[in-house]
């Protein structure tokens, strides 16, 4: 089997058992942590006045909640995987709404970032790259082991304080203009251009040293002609690997930076139901936090294998 | 190729130091300061300087106090995590080696499944299920953790025992444990050990990330995470509050980091 096929399915068997997984613990939360859910429901439909013990008898029965409880897992598993996620107990929202009015903003934030740390990135790492081993190179490495070093709710303050306390550029925090989107997307952006930039750098500098690249100057073409025909697709390859990593990355930042500057996408709504114990809810993000990063690997393996040709070859032999 | 290696030394070094004067800060601190969670509201916002070195917080708490104090807490679960990943991960994984078949497969889909997580997201969801606390976290820690040190364990022991003196150590009649012990433990120990201080450091950053969004200890014991959250909306008044614990955040995992490149380098040669 090619490698890349292995690939895809693992990250497959990754998706579904991300669901499966998410829903097991969403199921063993609801019943072992809460008191009687039919009781719940009857007080929810009936008031609490009228919900004696016949109507909570009738609630249960008609909820299927006096089935064997392995019969309510199946069942609870298949409403999961047919993408019905309830209602939120505090706002009493269903799920999947809240969970796509969140997504519209984490999506925003999440792109602004990826393009600001292309922005910082790609320039970055090329210039190191170019002289691979040369004090920049060696200065640049060191700011980039600094900057992972650094908290990005730190490195959120940092730029709170300077570019929004004192001199005012910017919000604080919030969501109402695009301006309010400039500060969270810099310090997601800046983690991730640390990482990426080492990556460009390394990357670009064993393509260069490598025998074709060096055959292709030597037959003539300039050094522009080389960068373009050789250097390039073949660098990108760890780098458009690399974003695989970064995803991760990204979500978890997603989840630090959302709250420190009151941004509502998902990482904020995950972390307001982890306080509120508001278990569909939670249970509906991770599934999808879980389900995008699984997706964004497929993606990565699906965009190696246009890239490299070699990886395809490999796939039609085997 | 000589500089390079030198460069690398001071590394190591200079991270020691700082790892040293941060572990002495932590280890005598609590000693000379007061009791970090005693509130003096006389003292509310008091400047660095006397009669507390780092000034008060917004209840008049000593901020050195709250420092040592939070960097052993800070400190002391992101060993016990690492320990837990490691343990589970070496063992898991010299398991999957040594069994192979069934086991093998069983134990790396497992390592397919935890990697499908963020970590961050995998902690939000245990505490969500089973509730906040130090457990929760440390527990959520672990699991995103052992992942790697279960890869190169494995792949280390499977190359260990393709090795001639294993093999002849089995014709001479050892028994499993005593190979297992004296061949292949000997060989993936060191490899881990290596890795250990850059997992300490995401460690680091993950737990006081966990503790700035209010997950990990209750609120009156100190977390260098809980700390800068807490003095959040101080920002304007007095930085210093939160600049504090954040250099010192910064400062430790930086410290990881410079010992943990090079010698995560030499495992990857």
């Amino acid at each position: 089997m090619g490698q890349v096929v292995r690939s895809i399915c693992t990250h497959l068997f990754q998706g579904i058992s991300v669901a499966l997984i998410v829903a097991t613990l969403g199921f063993l939360a609801v019943n072992l942590t809460r008191g009687d859910t039919a009781l719940d429901i009857a007080i929810a439909r009936y008031s609490e006045d009228l919900a004696d013990e016949r109507v909570v008898e009738l609630v249960r029965r008609e909820e299927g909640l006096d089935q064997p409880l392995f019969v309510q897992y199946c069942q609870w598993v298949g409403r999961i995987l047919t993408l019905d996620l309830g209602r939120s107990l505090v706002s009493r929202e269903p799920v999947t709404a809240l969970l796509i009015h969140h997504f519209h903003y984490t999506f925003l934030l999440a792109t602004a970032a990826i393009a600001v740390s292309l922005l910082i990135a790609l320039p970055w790492g090329v210039l190191c790259g170019i002289y691979p081993g040369g004090t920049f190179d060696h200065i640049s490495s060191m700011i980039c082991s600094a900057l992972v070093s650094v908290p990005q709710f730190v490195i959120g303050l940092l730029l709170i304080l300077a570019l929004a306390i004192r001199l005012h550029w910017f919000p604080v925090a919030g969501f109402f203009s695009p301006a309010h989107l400039v500060l969270p997307a810099i310090t997601l952006g800046i983690g991730l251009a640390a990482v990426s930039s080492r990556v460009i750098a390394t990357s670009l500098a064993e393509v260069r040293g490598s025998l074709f690249y060096r055959f292709g100057a030597m037959k003539g073409l300039s050094p522009f002609r080389v960068f373009t025909a050789h250097g390039i697709r073949n660098a990108s390859i760890p780098v458009v690997t690399y974003i695989s990593v970064q995803a991760a990355h990204l979500l978890d930042g997603v989840v630090v930076v959302e709250t420190l500057f009151a941004w509502p996408g998902l990482g904020k709504l995950l972390l307001d139901s982890v306080l509120a114990r508001d278990i569909p809810v939670i249970q509906g993000a991770c599934l999808l936090i879980g389900i995008l990063y699984v997706a964004v690997n497929i993606t990565v393996d699906l965009i190696c294998l246009v890239l490299d040709p070699r990886r395809r070859n490999r796939l039609a032999t085997s | 190729m000589e500089t390079q290696k030198k460069n690398e030394q001071w590394q190591v070094i200079s991270g020691l130091l700082i790892l040293s004067i941060i572990g002495l800060f932590v280890v005598i601190g609590p000693f000379l300061t007061p009791d970090p969670c005693r509130q003096n509201l006389t003292q509310v916002f008091t400047q660095p300087g006397t009669p507390y070195l780092l000034g008060a917080d917004h209840l008049g708490r000593s901020v050195a106090a709250r420092l040592a104090g939070g960097g052993m807490n800070t400190l002391s679960f992101s060993l016990l995590c690492v320990a837990g990943s490691v343990l589970s991960g070496v063992g898991l994984g010299l398991a999957a080696a040594w069994c192979g078949g069934l086991t093998d497969t069983l134990i790396m889909r497992l390592v397919d499944i935890t990697m499908a997580f963020p970590g961050i997201i995998l902690a939000l969801l245990i505490a969500g299920v089973v509730g906040g606390g130090p457990v929760a976290v440390i527990i959520a820690l672990m699991l995103t953790g052992w992942p790697e040190y279960c890869r190169i364990s494995r792949a280390v022991g499977l190359n260990t025992m393709s090795r001639p003196y294993v093999e002849a150590g089995v014709l001479a009649g050892f028994s499993g444990f005593f190979i297992l012990r004296k061949y292949i433990i000997a060989e993936v120990l060191p490899q881990i050990t290596v890795l250990a201080p850059l997992g300490l450091g995401r460690t680091v950053l993950n737990i006081s990330s966990l503790g700035f969004l209010g997950i990990g200890l209750a609120p009156p014991e100190p977390e260098w995470g809980a700390m800068i959250a807490e003095s959040l909306p101080y920002l304007r008044q007095s930085p210093h509050l939160v600049l504090v614990p954040a250099t010192a955040l910064s400062l430790t995992v930086f410290a990881f980091f410079l010992i943990g490149r090079p010698l995560g380098r030499r495992v990857r040669k």
